[in-house]
C-alpha cells in the first residue's frame, strides 16, 4: 500500500508519474465550471495537461436500478431528474420506449405529438440557452450569461403555464401528454419565438461572434477528430461539429419531425467554435419548427391519450361518469400495466446528443432490466483524449463546450 | 391511419465559419482589421442599447412576487364537495400508492358504515411535487395549491390534513385546479353515453 501524503496523493486504480516535476491536481467536484459533480484528476507539466482523468459518480443515485422496483408510470417523474436542463425530452424518450414496447406508438393521437414536439422543441432552445450561458461564463463573459438566462426564464414560463414547473416537467406521459394546452400559450408562444430569435441574432451572436477574447478561447480549441469521435462514441452537436452528418430526427424520424422543414447545421472546423456556431444555428431551426408546429396544433382534434383501455387509463371525464373506467384506472394505477415479454431500445435525439432507452420486460409490470444511453457519458469519457496536450486554462472552456449535465451522466 | 404523410425537408447544411489564419500575414491582417474595426465597441453598444431599453427583468422578491400559473404544482390542498362542504376525499388510497417519493399516509376508519379518512399527511420534505396524486385521485380531492414559501421551522408542519384541508368557513373560496388531473374545460362535451371501451 502507497503511503499518502499531501504532496504523494493516492488514487484508486490510476498511477501518476511522479519522479518528475509534473504536478497533480484534483479538478472539482466542487469546482464552480466542473459543471456540476465533475472531478478531473489533471496530471499537470507547467500549465500543460499530460493526463486527464474524469472520475464520476459523485451525483449517482442507482436510477436504473430504481426503475426496476416502480411501474412503468412511477418512473417518469425520475427521468426528469437525469438531464434536468431539459427534462422533457427524457420523459420523452422513456415515454417512446414504452410506447414502442406496447406497441401503441402509433395510437398516440395526433394533438399529443404536436405537443409533445412543441415541448421537445422548446427544450432543446432552453438547454442550448443554458449551455450557451454556462460556456460563456466559463470563458468570462457576463453578459452573454444574464441575456441568455433572461430569454431562457421565458422559456421556462412557457413550460410553467403548461405543466405546471419549471425544472421537473414530467410533462408528457406514456401513451400521449397529460392535459392541453392552455388559452393562449400558442400566442405567447409566438411572441416568445420572436424574442429568441432577435436574442440569437442581436445579443448573443454580436456579442460573441467577432468577439475577440471568444475567439481566441475557443478556435482550435478541443478538436475532435472524425477518428476521435468515432472511437468514443460521441453524439449531438458534438459529432456534428466533427463533420458527421448525423442526426436521429432526420435519420430515425419519430414524432412528427418526417413532417417538418428544417435544417441540420454541420461543421468541419471540429472546435469549440466550430460547435458554439451550430448551437446557434440549432435554436434557429427550433424556432422555425416551432412557428410550423402552432398551425399544426389548431388543425388537431382534442384527444390528448391513446385510447387502449389495455395499458392506458381512461381520461378523468370517464372516470367520474363510467363504472368500468374507473375500474381500469384503478387496476392501472395499483397494478401498472403489464407489457408484453420482450426488448426495446430507443434512441432520440435529446438537446445534448443520443438518448436512449433500453428496456426488457418480462411481462410483469415492472421493468426486467432497464439501461438508459446518456449522451453525456459519452461525452465525459472523450475528455480523457481531449485534454491531453492543452492548457490548464483551455480545460475549463473544453469542459463547457462538451454540454455535461451530471445528472445524466450518473444517473 | 391511413392520412398520407407530408414529408418535410430536412437538410444538413454547413454553418459558415470564416476559415481561421494560418500563416503570420494572415494573422497580421485579423489584428489590424479587428483593432480598426468596430468589434471592440460592438460589446459596449449591445449592453448599452440593453440597459437604454430599461426594460427591467429584475424581480424585488419578496416585495414583488411574479404570477403563478393556475397550473402550478405547489403545496397540495385538500378540496371539498361544493353543495355539502363535505370532503371529497373518499380514501381509496390511489394517491398513496402511485406517490414515487412514498410521502402520502393515510388512515381511514369506519363510521356509520361509511369509510372516513381520519389521517392524511404528506410529508413534503420528501415530495418531489410531480403532480401524479393529483393525476390519479379519482374525486379531484388532493390538488396542488400555491404556497411555495416552505420554509417551517419543525418537519411536523409538512404537512397534516388540516393544513390542507379548504377551512369550511371559506368554502366559497375554493378554487378548482386546473393542472396535472384536472377535467379537461370543455369535458361536457367530451363524455361519451356509453361505456363500451372498457
Ligand atoms: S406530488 Fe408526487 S411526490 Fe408529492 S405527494 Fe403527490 S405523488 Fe407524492
Ligand atoms: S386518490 Fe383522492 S380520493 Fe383517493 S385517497 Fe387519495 S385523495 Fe382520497
Amino acid at each position: 500500500m502507497q503511503q499518502t501524503n499531501r504532496l504523494r496523493p493516492f488514487f484508486e486504480n490510476l498511477t501518476f508519474d511522479r519522479d518528475d516535476n509534473h504536478m497533480v491536481i484534483n479538478f472539482g467536484p466542487q469546482h464552480p465550471s466542473a459543471h456540476g459533480q465533475l472531478r478531473l484528476i489533471l496530471e499537470l507539466d507547467g500549465e500543460e495537461v499530460v493526463k486527464a482523468n474524469p472520475d464520476i459518480g459523485y451525483l449517482h443515485r442507482g436510477m436504473e436500478k430504481m426503475a426496476e422496483n416502480m411501474i412503468y408510470n412511477e418512473f417518469l417523474p425520475t427521468t426528469d431528474r437525469m438531464d434536468y436542463i431539459a427534462s422533457s425530452s427524457n420523459n420523452y424518450g422513456f415515454a417512446l420506449a414504452v410506447e414502442k414496447l406496447l406497441g401503441i406508438e402509433d395510437k398516440v393521437p395526433r394533438r399529443a405529438k404536436v405537443i409533445r414536439t412543441m415541448l421537445l422543441e422548446l427544450n432543446r432552445i432552453i438547454s442550448h440557452q443554458f449551455w450557451l450561458a454556462t460556456h460563456a461564463l466559463d470563458v468570462g463573459a457576463m453578459s452573454v450569461f444574464l441575456y441568455a438566462f433572461r430569454e431562457r426564464e421565458w422559456g421556462l414560463d412557457l413550460i410553467e403555464d403548461y405543466c405546471g414547473a419549471r425544472l421537473t416537467h414530467s410533462a408528457i406521459r406514456i401513451g400521449g401528454v397529460p392535459l392541453d394546452l392552455p388559452e393562449g400559450w400558442t400566442d405567447n408562444l409566438a411572441k416568445y419565438l420572436d424574442k429568441v430569435e432577435r436574442a440569437v441574432k442581436e445579443d448573443y451572436e454580436a456579442l460573441l461572434d467577432e468577439n475577440r477574447i471568444w475567439k481566441m478561447r475557443l478556435e482550435n480549441v478541443g478538436i475532435i477528430d472524425k477518428e476521435m469521435a468515432r472511437s468514443w462514441a460521441v453524439s449531438g452537436i458534438m459529432l456534428r461539429g466533427s463533420g458527421f452528418e448525423w442526426d436521429l430526427r432526420k435519420e430515425m424520424p419519430y414524432e412528427l419531425y418526417e413532417e417538418l422543414d428544417f435544417d441540420i447545421p454541420i461543421s468541419d472546423k471540429m472546435d469549440s467554435y466550430g460547435r458554439y456556431k451550430l448551437y446557434m444555428e440549432e435554436i434557429r431551426q427550433s424556432v422555425r419548427i416551432l412557428r410550423q408546429l402552432i398551425p399544426m396544433y389548431h388543425e388537431s382534434e382534442p384527444q390528448l391519450m391513446a385510447n387502449v383501455p389495455q395499458y392506458i387509463s381512461p381520461t378523468k371525464e370517464e372516470q367520474m361518469t363510467q363504472n368500468y373506467s374507473l375500474m381500469q384506472h384503478f387496476v392501472l394505477v395499483t397494478q401498472g400495466m403489464r407489457p408484453p415479454v420482450g426488448e426495446v431500445y430507443v434512441a432520440t435525439e435529446s438537446p445534448k446528443g443520443e438518448l436512449g432507452f433500453y428496456i426488457n420486460s418480462q411481462g410483469e409490470p415492472y421493468p426486467y432490466r432497464l439501461k438508459i444511453r446518456a449522451p453525456s457519458f459519452f461525452h465525459t469519457g472523450i475528455l480523457q483524449d481531449l485534454l491531453v496536450g492543452c492548457q490548464l486554462a483551455d480545460v475549463v472552456t473544453i469542459i463547457g463546450s462538451t454540454n455535461i449535465v451530471f445528472g445524466e451522466v450518473d444517473r | 391511419m391511413n392520412k398520407e404523410v407530408i414529408k418535410g425537408s430536412q437538410n444538413y447544411i454547413p454553418v459558415e465559419i470564416e476559415d481561421y489564419p494560418t500563416t503570420g500575414w494572415q494573422k497580421f491582417k485579423q489584428v489590424v482589421r479587428r483593432s480598426l474595426g468596430k468589434e471592440l465597441f460592438v460589446g459596449l453598444w449591445v449592453v448599452l442599447r440593453e440597459m437604454l431599453k430599461f426594460n427591467i427583468h429584475t424581480v424585488q422578491y419578496p416585495e414583488e412576487v411574479l404570477p403563478l400559473p393556475s397550473r402550478y404544482r405547489a403545496v397540495h390542498k385538500l378540496l371539498r364537495l361544493l353543495e355539502s362542504g363535505n370532503e371529497r376525499c373518499i380514501g381509496c388510497g390511489l394517491c398513496e400508492k402511485i406517490c414515487i417519493a412514498d410521502c402520502i399516509r393515510m388512515e381511514t376508519k369506519e363510521e356509520n358504515g361509511r369509510k372516513v379518512v381520519s389521517e392524511y399527511s404528506i410529508n413534503l420534505g420528501r415530495c418531489i411535487f410531480c403532480g401524479y396524486c393529483a393525476e390519479v385521485c379519482p374525486e379531484l380531492a388532493i390538488v396542488h395549491g400555491s404556497r411555495y414559501e416552505n420554509a417551517s421551522e419543525q418537519r411536523a408542519h409538512f404537512v397534516l390534513k388540516d393544513d390542507m384541508l379548504t377551512p369550511i368557513d371559506f368554502l366559497k373560496e375554493q378554487k378548482e385546479f386546473d393542472g396535472f388531473g384536472a377535467v379537461s374545460p370543455n369535458a361536457d362535451k367530451l363524455i361519451k353515453k356509453t361505456p363500451l371501451a372498457y
